[in-house]
């Protein structure tokens, strides 16, 4: 019985009402305890197989489905959802609308209460749901008084406490922070160490499941491009890039570079580092620092743009908190900086204290020299723009054009300037075809450009970027950041709030940690990931390639490596470097 | 935008009171407050407002928020006593002349002190009702309001729906805040709007993309309840247990008393 | 397990009035919070209206009659929750703020025979805001003698437009089909007329509880009847600017259509 798997899907293709064709002929089985990853792009039929298993098709979605699927003995399409609710449980990315009940002791008991299990039994799977995502004495707390990571493992909880038999995980960690992810991650592996549940997870991040992975399923378009173990989906770096997923770093080194040869299937850092000194020594790679150009210097003289001077920020409250404490930093023009650190370290503050939304307690914000609080909102619209990381907080008009001509408006251009600001906008962010679309129906990346566009229409000669890479696959992740790279080609000012540490090293020449307030490092992007032990403070990892730079700085790989490419500059294959 | 009143984890007798007996306290209240009222009716309004600030002091609320409350009703007293002042039919003492405009039966270039007294009389009933829905919301926490309304017969749906939109409130606190900076980038400034043209002008690009947003979490919301169960013919287990202690009994028999003292007073 | 083709069509398990429990709650969670958004001043009172009142108003028009009604009584609710001090008549105040705007613009958008339901209110609620405070309780509760026919006639301009407007087929077909109209100018039109007379039927029993509370005095009765002439179509006017974008909006956005919502 136990090789019988729980969960099956044969020949299944399923369209949306409307027939939108989100999957084509999928094939998948898992038995208990199995731990299957599914890839893909955005829009490549993730959440939809999600919704398949868990009969959110056809009970919320409607649509049209062939083929057969099995999760627990059953049928989603044919079952009333709470019946497939009792087999299989499903965990969505947005923490914030899981979690609707007052308490957390509250929120757990909702399912199985509803389901009229006895209230002993309930409190006992509450006890152990909140044991095992390691929030147990937070019973009584408000789910909304949760960390991002906290809420998500609450809602994990709450889906526990159904006693389901198959878990259903769609992208649970992209709209956490590092320590979020990080917490998440944790609380996924032990359900997986429990061996009792089969898990179906869908995620961009790879290097995240990797060592969890039983099975791992990539989409494109709907249709199966890669099913297989770990290792052998891992391997096709090609297939993988074409469908749009991220091979994990290390993966795709041994794959490009050392031939996958004499490294473990699932290999760690050190197994890469020893396999390149092996091959280093045997003269099959040789090693050229010289053929990476030295990092470009920080002796910008240009004039200072932005500067924070003992800048203090307090929200006020029961309990105040203190988000920036006497931050001192100078942002000359043309600069292109990155700006790092864990969630309440104080970078959405301070970019925010740049252009006006708050008020510094302390200090002052100076642009050119002169005092923030000089301007007026308008004003400062005219020379910082500040793009946030949810399009949807200001996207209203009826069109793409409308949207950009909103802030136009506001800052008072005249009509017959209008329209030409308005298309060049669009096209910078390569949106003119959508000039007359409703701006809801583009797709999540497409809206964050047309965002980008309506501040870059105002204008400014800053540009602030938070968090570029925000629930964006693989593929989209760095448009927004090339966008900014282009306004800083035209010798425009981008300060970049980010996560993640391979944006940074990609595209600041700069890079500010910061941690609890304050400013822990500054400095060359390369100089500041020599600092893992402070970096760590902050939760902020080094890329995997500058890691692997240090392990292998003893051969002579320069420590400025900061991505693969660099990487592939400095150690080439013997027969490259004589062609 | 954030409330001024909302609901604060202690442990005191009041936060510990049956949610019913305080309800019981708050319908009470309205009750009184529409008695019909003579400007002798003071001592009434002021035993009744001496028990809200028995349950004030006893709840430790703090005294700041009675002071947001006086400010939130400071315009309607004034208001209250001015007009008072220059219309009340009975007033027959001047206070202020400031000439002589009889309509029908007041004169209303007159200030009387008799009209003044009367405002302040009906000042005291607004904050009388207005002081005993704070107390109810700063002391009760929303599972033991959802447990005390399923008690009352209220449908699962209709509890639920308030529980969960009540949850939500500070989400959409939060979403309103984002929006409003989201709009200030663009140079749209909120803040220096006039009352009629932010009234017309200023509200657009904050609730149109606030409804598209809640919509578009809706659905996620929809899949999260449904996918508990939410909506099962099984009938559902009750896991808050309310336990009706004996200070509840000695509360809701002062607080009856205290009604029938004033009940009785005020028809004596 | 048998290989099959079918189709299912949404049905979610949870509604009211075909939207979603999800849907209404979540709107109702907005009109709630918006208590503490002062939009308009109120002179008879020395406040101001929420912005609960209009998007309270304009609930039967996004989300249907039924699952408007709803939302307004849970933001209501909610509003009684979030802003409890501006609530000092508790539930009644639910009733004012939120329930009864929704329940007259969910009327005056009906195309049907609920005409017949419509007018008979309408007459009563007119009748007895002319009566209540002034003459029910009247003088017992030391209410003044208000001067007639004077103050008939300033009642009847709160209900009799209103009562006319929903007996005459202005109200029961061309509002209707203008709130839904493609014609941008017919919408506003549509909807300005619906909330127009929505609101002064609503400002009656609005206003009485509170009359009745401020003991208000013949004078001021009438002065306030002769102010709120215009403020009750400049609510009216802010109402509608406000709906037709989100109407828009949610009509280009692919959302599911709500039945009964003009969209």
């Amino acid at each position: 019985m136990a090789d019988q798997p729980i969960l099956s899907l044969q020949g299944v293709t399923f369209a949306y009402e409307g027939d939108v064709v989100a999957l084509r002929d999928l094939n998948l089985s898992a038995r208990r305890g199995e731990f299957v990853v599914v890839l893909g792009a955005n829009g490549a039929g993730k959440s939809t197989l999600c919704y398949v298993l868990s009969g959110i098709v056809p009970h919320i979605y409607g649509g049209r489905r062939r083929g057969v699927v099995s999760v627990a003995g059953l049928d989603p399409w044919d079952e009333p959802l709470y019946v497939t609710a009792q087999r299989c449980g499903v965990l969505m990315q947005d923490p914030e609308v899981q979690l609707f009940m007052p308490t957390l002791k509250a929120e757990l008991a909702f399912g199985p209460a509803n389901l009229g299990v006895p209230r002993e039994e309930i409190l006992r799977r509450s006890r152990e749901a909140l044991a095992l995502v390691r929030l147990d004495g937070l019973e009584e707390h408000n789910p909304r008084d949760l960390s991002g990571g906290q809420k998500q493992r609450a809602a994990l909880a709450s889906v526990l406490t159904m006693a389901p038999q198959v878990m259903v995980l769609d992208e649970p960690t992209s709209q956490l922070d590092p320590l979020g992810r990080w917490e998440v991650g944790e609380a996924i592996e032990r359900l997986k160490r429990t061996g009792d549940l089969t898990i179906v997870m869908t995620t961009h991040e790879t290097e995240e499941v990797l060592h969890l992975a039983d099975q791992v399923l990539v989409l494109e378009e709907g249709r199966t491009v890669l099913q297989g173990s770990p290792a052998e989906v891992f391997s096709r770096t090609d297939v993988l890039e074409a469908a749009g997923v991220k091979t994990p770093v290390l993966m795709r080194i041994c794959a490009e570079l050392l031939g996958n040869e004499n490294v473990p299937a699932i290999p760690s850092l050190s197994d890469v580092a020893r396999r390149i000194r092996e091959l280093v020594a045997a003269g099959r790679l040789t090693v050229s620092p010289e053929a990476l150009p030295p990092p470009p210097s920080l002796t910008n003289n240009g004039p200072v743009i932005l500067e924070a001077r003992d800048l203090t920020v307090v929200y006020p409250g029961p309990r105040p908190v203190i988000a920036l404490r006497g931050v001192n930093l100078q942002i000359r023009e043309g600069e292109f900086i990155g700006i790092v650190g864990q969630n309440g370290s104080g970078k959405s503050t301070l970019v925010k204290s740049f252009v006006g939304l708050l008020r510094p307690t302390q200090g002052d914000v100076l642009f050119r020299g002169k005092s923030i609080r000089r301007f007026s909102v308008g004003e400062i619209a005219r020379r910082i723009g500040l793009v946030l990381q949810n399009p949807d907080y200001q996207l209203f008009t009826p069109s793409c054009r409308e949207e950009i001509r909103f802030g136009l408006r506001n800052i008072g251009v005249r009509p017959e300037e209008m329209d030409a600001r308005v298309e060049e906008a669009l096209r910078m962010v390569g949106l003119e075809m959508y000039g007359d679309l409703f701006p809801f129906r583009l797709s999540f990346g497409d809206r964050r450009k047309l965002a980008v566009a309506s501040i870059l229409a105002l204008g400014p000669e800053v540009l602030i970027l938070d968090e570029p890479t925000t629930a964006q696959d693989h593929r989209g992740r760095y448009q927004l950041a090339e966008l900014a790279r282009r306004f800083h080609e035209r010798g425009g000012t981008v300060i970049m709030i980010t996560h993640d540490v391979d944006l940074a090293a990609r595209y600041a020449q700069r890079l500010v940690v910061l941690w609890e307030g304050q400013v822990l490092l500054d400095g060359p992007t390369a100089e500041v990931f020599r600092h893992p032990e402070e970096l760590r403070r902050s939760f902020v990892v080094p890329p995997m390639a500058a890691q692997l730079a240090a392990e292998l700085a003893p051969l002579g790989v320069p420590s400025h490596v900061m991505t693969v490419e660099d990487l592939y500059r400095v150690l080439r294959p013997a027969s490259q470097r004589e062609a | 935008m954030q409330p001024a009143f909302r609901y604060v984890h202690l442990d005191t007798p009041v936060h510990r009171l049956h949610p019913l007996v305080k309800l019981i306290y708050v319908f009470l209240t309205l009750v009184l407050v529409m008695y019909p009222i003579r400007p002798t009716d003071l001592p009434v309004l002021l035993i009744w407002l001496g028990l809200s600030a028995l349950l004030w002091i006893v709840g430790r609320i703090e005294l700041r928020r009675f002071a947001t409350l006086l400010k939130i009703l400071f315009g309607t007293f004034v208001f209250l006593i001015i007009i008072q002042g220059f219309t009340y039919r009975f007033g027959q003492t001047p206070l202020l002349v400031l000439g002589h405009l009889r309509l029908w039966e007041a004169d209303l270039g007159v200030i009387t002190k008799e009209g003044v007294w009367f405002g302040v009389v009906l000042s005291v009933r607004i904050l009388t009702a207005a002081s005993a829905l704070p107390i109810f919301v700063m002391t009760t926490p929303t599972s033991a309001i959802m447990t005390a309304l399923g008690k009352l017969g209220v449908p699962r749906v209709a509890t639920f729906m308030f529980v969960s939109a009540l949850s939500f409130t500070s989400l959409l606190f939060e979403m309103w805040g984002s929006i409003v900076e989201a709009q200030k980038l663009r140079a749209f400034d909120i803040d220096r709007m006039n009352i009629f043209r932010r009234a017309f002008k200023a509200y657009i690009p904050i609730i149109t993309p606030l409804i598209l947003l809640l919509f578009r979490k809706a659905n996620d919301f929809q899949i999260a309840m449904e996918t508990k169960g939410f909506g099962s013919p099984i009938p559902p287990t009750e896991i808050e247990v309310l336990q009706t202690r004996p200070a509840d009994y000695l509360w809701l028999a002062f607080i009856l008393a205290v009604f029938a003292a004033c009940t009785v007073l005020k028809f004596a | 397990m048998e290989e099959k083709t079918t189709e299912k069509v949404r049905k979610t398990a949870t509604g009211i009035g075909g939207v979603s429990i999800a849907w209404v709650t979540l709107f109702g969670a907005l009109c709630g919070v918006t208590g503490l958004v002062p939009i308009f001043p109120y002179v008879g009172g020395g406040g101001y209206v929420p912005l609960t009142t209009p998007l309270c108003a304009i609930a039967p028009l996004l989300l249907g009659p039924w699952g408007g009604l709803a939302a307004a009584a849970v933001g209501g609710v909610i509003g009684m929750f979030v802003a409890p001090a501006a609530y000092p008549l508790q539930i009644v105040d639910v009733f004012l703020n939120a329930v009864l705007p929704a329940l007259f613009v969910a009327l005056m958008i009906q195309g049907n025979l609920l005409w017949k339901v419509t007018v008979p209110l309408f007459v009563v609620l007119g009748i007895l805001g002319w009566l209540f405070p002034f003459y029910i309780p009247g003088a017992a509760a030391g209410f003044g003698r208000v001067p007639e026919p004077l103050y008939f006639l300033l009642t009847a301009i709160y209900w009799v437009p209103s009562t006319l407007i929903a007996a005459t087929p202005l109200g029961t077909r061309f509002i209707p089909r203008w709130v839904r109209s493609a014609n941008r100018a017919q919408r506003y039109g549509g909807v300005f007329l619906a909330v127009l007379a929505a609101l002064f039927i609503w400002w009656l029993p609005w206003t009485r509880p509170y009359w009745y509370l401020f003991n208000y005095s013949a004078e001021l009765g009438v002065a306030t009847h002769i102010a709120y002439s215009w403020w009750v179509p400049a609510l009216a006017a802010i109402t509608a600017v406000i709906t037709i974008p989100i109407v828009e909006a949610l009509e280009r956005s692919g959302l599911p259509k709500i039945e009964g919502a003009i969209w």
